[in-house]
């Protein structure tokens, strides 16, 4: 397979990861570190690999910052390193690392500061962060989400995890069992260890057929990468590159973890360089993808490494074992020149020649899982490691990630956990500690990813920051993608050194998801682009768009702004009549024997008292005393109310309505439904409304008596309401959906003789304004009362226990000083929305202006503004203060037209 | 985000996704309406003998499904609405879509809904499924949703997105 | 994502839920004689324990209140109760 890396043509095999790819071209430097600029290679094999983070584009599409050792290489690949002013090879931002003593951990709290850091900023921001995203591309296309359910989920198919899911299928369990390869096996096939005198993919594969033919349930390339509440975890399916995994939200009953154990690096002086790996890794290469890491090796290890020798052997390597660690030499120097590793000299003198170095020192198990939902840790003196505390039945661990390494070991204790028992805890041999020196001269590396060495470690130390949260975030250890996999331990062990206490009193910071990167297409799933907030849609809106409107959002509706000209449907409100679609309005049903009792509750004003066939203006509070809500409340019947609340608050106020019923009444004397989209609503309003009405012929008298202002009839299926929105006579009139297009069809044919005009949502906004008739959140804000708004009587006179009326008297609200609605005159453009208000020449704010618009009805600007103590304050100048500029206003009352309300019975 | 411009939606009536194992499509299934109080005193009104739930067991074109201690969706009925001395009725004829899924795939579609099983009852057949409100049951050998008809167009959307990774 | 059990619909997924208030809170009347920190109290003061707590939740799918017991260290659901009659199934 062709692939390029860094513009040079180079070939891989079919299964290879990137990673694999590189190493077998014998690419040595693959990336440059992040701060430093240091030349860097691979250290690892699989998902604990801290430099190999590239750019790839694949057929045209550019993925940035994936990991080389865990992507599959696919033909036609172009990778690029990152971090680079040029290539991996060559990086003439290489000279940082001849700074680095002015550039260690947290050097931005001390340089660069003066004369001002945001001189330095822009570049000191551009040389951060690794790859480079495509400009042009904006879409990446949606990942697949789905749940599951399982009654065992077993997380890791190495030789732990293969015995126990087969063990609880058989057993009859519902299983599912996921594991982060395409094969299964795990270290088996890293290591080539055979079981049963079968290689380790034959056996592996054999414990998957049976699993399967059990009724269990496989899924390879699948990594589980946050562990949560009751029982729910987080898996990523891995699909074609570039392709975003899919996501699968699973519930289990219970968990058995099987996730293995990550090697840790040795800690010695330029141990970065390129052409040291991990001797796993080494290991990994050879025996998944037959690529050896070099041609002369040199083994430096805590452990036995005599079988890994012999593999590298026999592939034709020189090998040559170190044993490592306390009590055995020191890496003394690492001889790099021309930029290749050329072999290392120990403290007793020894110098071995070497292309390559595999160091172990030692394992950490991998309990991340186990800590995301709240697992403890216990420390283990004998492997020098932190495992899982095995304090919850629902989530058992085994194998290596609990610190059991012995293959035998690990297989009989999956067997005791697929029962749902806790293996009983084995002690090992004591392995050979090797932990970091202090004291150096020069640097050794604890993160690879973000360029942390054991000097940074002993300057947070200095520094005060020695508790291991601040360790983490003074010097950025553990905070790369990879999450401190291989670094937070001598992290740690270096900490506990400088404050001489033992490693478990220094602890571990907080485990959180996810353990392994996760795209953000794979977590957004469906909910984007169009469908991440529609708005709900009209049953009128092809005829809407028929007529030309344009189509915006108001309180999560799409509804038509305006059709014509916004001042010219003004106008034709104020002239003749106009016909709006108001069916987002809300209609909430209330029934039953309590229901006016209900509803004298729930409202500021008093409703109970309300006739049947009559409706009222009223507000919703909170327990706060603070308008939520304005509406008008029609009672239906003696039984029956309908709360027509604002259109962006339905949910809101039925749900609020439902509590209240539950919590304060008999919930079986009062009920609630929403009955809001069943119905469309067709307005009418302005002085030929009523003719056009007549002419209309619904069979219901219109004269004032029979229908006056703040009434409802109901006939034939619809509801026809007198109410107004604008100060001029209106009619609402409610039909089923289906028969609104007719309904709107034959109102338009009609209303040609009046003049009717088409209206929108903005020429009602300002028809609103001149009448001083508020938008609840626009006209009010988060301590407004309804005093505030001039309706002070049921305040004063409601004897009856309501929805906030003990807020009503607080000290602060009864304080004169408030803000209060009020209207602003001013000349010339109309007045700044937010703009404060303050005394001519002050600088306190004395309120803000709510809604401004130029009047058409009147030809000049007007204003609605709460003002502190505003109702008291007509005819005083304010100044408005808005981006430097002041502009002069008067307080007037809120109602700029039609005054007395004349215009309601025209 | 507000001065987006929103493309006019498909009509939905003709809406239908043919996918591996299911198939969904919208149908008509006649009034619908809304009742709330003693469901008893409703059920009889209507001539109905029993509610349904999750996963139920509606059939034919007149039953009720239990949405709540004391709410009900009768379907294939209309009555005026108001207080009808134990129980109000709302009408709600055009105030749900309906969508039908059939096929051997409909459990793997509702994995994709949400967490939903059709071997996990539930007394009320009322869920949200990613932030949409829809009654959920078995009629006949088919599913049927209701959601809400303002929203009924980016649920056909939403549907859309979530069984496009349906394998048979 | 939590899984929270609803005494009429059995167990459904955190997001269908509203969490209410603290059980126990009693709303103070008549507003005449209700003194200020009463008041506040009600509208504001949270016991917010750590460990075993009464809390009183709703269904937003079938609308019921009721009663859940939760464990606010391991997130455990220790049992629910409806307010209701029938509120149970």
């Amino acid at each position: 397979m062709n692939f390029t890396f860094d513009g040079m043509d180079l070939t891989g095999r079919p299964g290879d990861t990137i990673a694999a790819a590189l190493l077998r071209a014998q690419m040595r430097i693959v990336n440059r570190s992040f701060k430093y600029h240091r030349p860097r290679g691979l250290w690892g094999a699989w998902v604990e690999e801290p430099n190999a983070i590239l750019d790839v584009t694949l057929n045209g599409v550019r993925t940035p910052n994936c990991r080389a050792t865990t992507t599959p290489l696919a033909a036609g690949m172009a990778i690029e390193s990152v971090n680079t002013a040029l290539t991996a090879r060559r990086d003439p931002l290489a000279v940082l690392d001849r700074f680095a003593r002015f550039i260690p951990a947290a050097f931005y709290y001390k340089t660069f500061l003066w004369p001002s850091w945001h001189l330095f900023e822009p570049t000191i921001r551009k040389m951060a962060g690794l790859g480079r995203m495509d400009g042009t591309q904006d879409f990446v296309p949606a990942a697949p989400q789905r749940h599951e359910t399982a009654e065992l989920l077993v997380i890791g198919a190495g030789p732990a995890g293969l015995e126990a899911a087969l063990a609880a299928a058989r057993a009859g369990l519902d299983v599912v069992l996921v594991d982060d390869r395409d094969t299964p096996g795990g270290s088996l096939i890293d290591r080539a260890e055979h079981l049963e005198g079968q290689s380790p993919a034959d056996w592996a594969a054999a414990m998957i057929s049976a699993f399967r033919a059990a009724g269990g349930r496989y899924l390879p390339a699948t990594t589980a990468f946050g562990a949560y509440d009751h029982g729910l975890f987080l898996l990523a399916q891995r699909r074609d590159h570039p392709a975003a995994p899919a996501l699968i939200r699973l519930r289990a009953d219970r968990a058995i973890l099987a996730t293995g154990a990550i090697e840790r690096p040795l800690t010695f002086v330029d141990n970065d360089r390129p052409g040291i790996l991990s001797l796993h890794a080494g290991q990994a290469y050879l025996n998944r993808h037959g690529v050896l890491a070099g041609q002369r090796i040199a083994i430096l290890s805590t452990g036995d490494a005599q079988t890994a020798a012999t593999q590298f052997r026999a592939a034709g390597a020189a090998v040559e074992v170190i044993e490592a660690g306390e009590g055995r030499a020191e890496v003394e120097a690492v001889h790099w020149f021309a930029r290749h590793l050329r072999g290392l000299t120990l403290t007793d003198g020894r110098r071995i020649d070497c292309d390559t170095i595999l160091a172990s020192g030692g394992w950490t198990p991998a309990v991340h899982l186990h800590c995301q939902t709240g697992g403890k840790l216990d420390w283990r003196e004998d492997i020098q490691a932190f495992v899982p505390r095995a304090d919850r039945p629902q989530i058992l661990t085994i194998g290596a990630a609990a610190g059991t390494f012995a293959t035998d070991d690990a297989r009989s204790d999956a067997l005791i956990a697929a029962r749902g028992d806790r293996p009983a805890l084995r002690a090992q041999d004591p392995v050979r500690k090797a932990w970091p020196q202090l004291g150096q001269s020069r640097r050794a590396w604890v993160d690879f990813q973000n360029d942390v060495t054991v000097k940074d470690v002993e300057l947070a130390g200095r520094e005060n920051m020695r508790a291991v949260e601040h360790l983490k975030r003074y010097t950025t250890l553990g905070m790369a993608n990879d999450q401190g996999k291989i670094s937070n331990m001598p992290g740690l062990a270096t900490m506990a050194a400088i404050r001489q206490v033992p490693i478990p009193e220094i602890g571990t910071t907080t485990f959180r998801p996810p353990f392994d990167p996760v795209s953000l297409a794979t977590l957004a799933g469906p909910k984007r682009e169009a469908l991440f907030a529609p708005p709900k849609r009209l049953v009128l809106e092809p005829l809407h768009r028929a007529a030309g409107a344009l189509m915006r959002e108001y309180g999560g509706w799409l509804r038509p702004a305006v059709y014509t000209d916004v001042e010219a449907e003004v106008s034709a409100a104020r002239d003749h009549v106009t016909l709006f679609d108001g069916s987002p309005l809300g209609k909430i049903d209330v029934y039953g024997p309590d229901a006016a009792r209900f509803m004298d509750f729930i409202y500021y004003n008093t409703m109970g008292n309300l006739k049947p066939g009559r409706a009222r203006y009223g507000f919703l509070l909170t327990e706060g005393g603070i308008v939520f809500d304005d509406g008008i409340l029609f009672r239906l019947s003696e039984y029956h109310f309908s709360v027509s609340c604002s259109s962006s608050h339905v949910d809101q106020v039925a749900n609020l309505l439902d509590l209240w019923r539950q919590d304060q009444f008999d919930p079986d004397r009062v009920f609630i439904q929403d009955a809001t989209p069943h119905w469309a609503t067709l307005t009418l309003a302005g002085p030929k409304a009523r003719a056009l009405m007549a002419r209309l012929d619904f069979g219901i008298p219109l004269d004032d008596a029979a229908m006056p202002h703040l009434s409802v009839v109901q006939k034939d299926g619809m509801r026809i309401a007198r109410v107004s929105f604008t100060g001029d006579c209106s009619y609402e009139i409610s039909v089923p959906a289906r028969a609104a297009a007719a309904l709107w069809q034959r109102i338009v044919t009609t209303g040609r003789d009046f003049g009717l005009a088409l209206q929108g949502v903005e020429a009602l906004a300002i028809l609103r304004m001149e009448k001083g008739l508020i938008f609840v959140g626009k006209d009010t804000d988060g301590t407004t009362m309804p005093h505030d708004l001039g309706f002070a009587a049921p305040r004063e006179k409601k004897q009856v226990e309501f929805v906030g009326k003990r807020s009503l008297f607080t000290e602060t609200a009864s304080r004169p000083d408030r803000l209060q609605l009020v209207g602003l005159a001013c000349q010339g453009a109309p007045l700044p929305v937010g703009g404060h208000a303050t005394a001519p020449g002050q600088p306190a704010s004395q309120g803000y202006v709510t809604s401004a618009a130029h009047s058409p009805t009147l030809g000049k600007p007007i204003a609605l503004a709460l003002i502190a103590g505003g109702l008291g304050r007509m005819g005083e100048e304010v100044e408005v203060y808005h981006l430097g500029q002041r502009r002069r206003a008067t307080i007037c009352p809120g109602c700029f037209v039609d005054p007395e309300w004349e215009r309601l019975n025209a | 985000m507000l001065d987006r411009d929103w493309p006019a939606p498909a009509d939905l009536s003709a809406f239908r996704l043919d996918l591996p194992g299911l198939t969904v499509m919208t149908i008509d299934p006649g009034a619908m309406t809304l009742v709330t109080g003693q469901l008893d005193a409703a059920l009889s009104h209507f001539g109905l003998d029993q509610t349904h739930g999750w996963p139920g067991t509606a059939s034919g074109p007149s039953y009720a499904i239990r949405t709540g201690i004391d709410r009900a969706l009768v379907v294939g009925h209309d009555l005026a609405g108001g207080w009808h001395g134990a129980f109000g009725a709302t009408e709600a004829s055009d105030a749900l879509t309906t969508f039908v899924l059939q096929g051997p795939a409909m459990s793997a579609a509702l994995l994709r809904l949400g967490e939903i099983s059709l071997t996990r009852p539930s007394a009320s057949a009322t869920f949200l499924f990613a932030g949409y409100r829809g009654v959920l049951y078995r009629h006949e050998d088919a599913l049927r949703l209701h959601v809400s008809r303002p929203l009924a167009p980016a649920f056909a959307g939403h549907l859309e997105a979530v069984l496009a990774d349906m394998t048979a | 994502m939590q899984s929270f059990p609803c005494p009429f619909c059995g167990p459904r997924p955190e997001p269908e839920f509203l969490f209410v208030t603290e059980m126990g809170k009693t709303r103070p009347e008549p507003a005449a004689e209700v003194s200020a920190p009463v008041w506040a109290a009600y509208l504001h003061d949270v016991k917010n324990i750590k460990g075993e707590v009464a809390e009183v939740w709703q269904h937003l799918p079938c609308g019921q209140l009721y009663l859940m017991r939760r464990d606010t260290t391991t997130m455990a659901v220790l049992g629910v109760q409806s307010f209701r009659k029938g509120g149970a199934a």
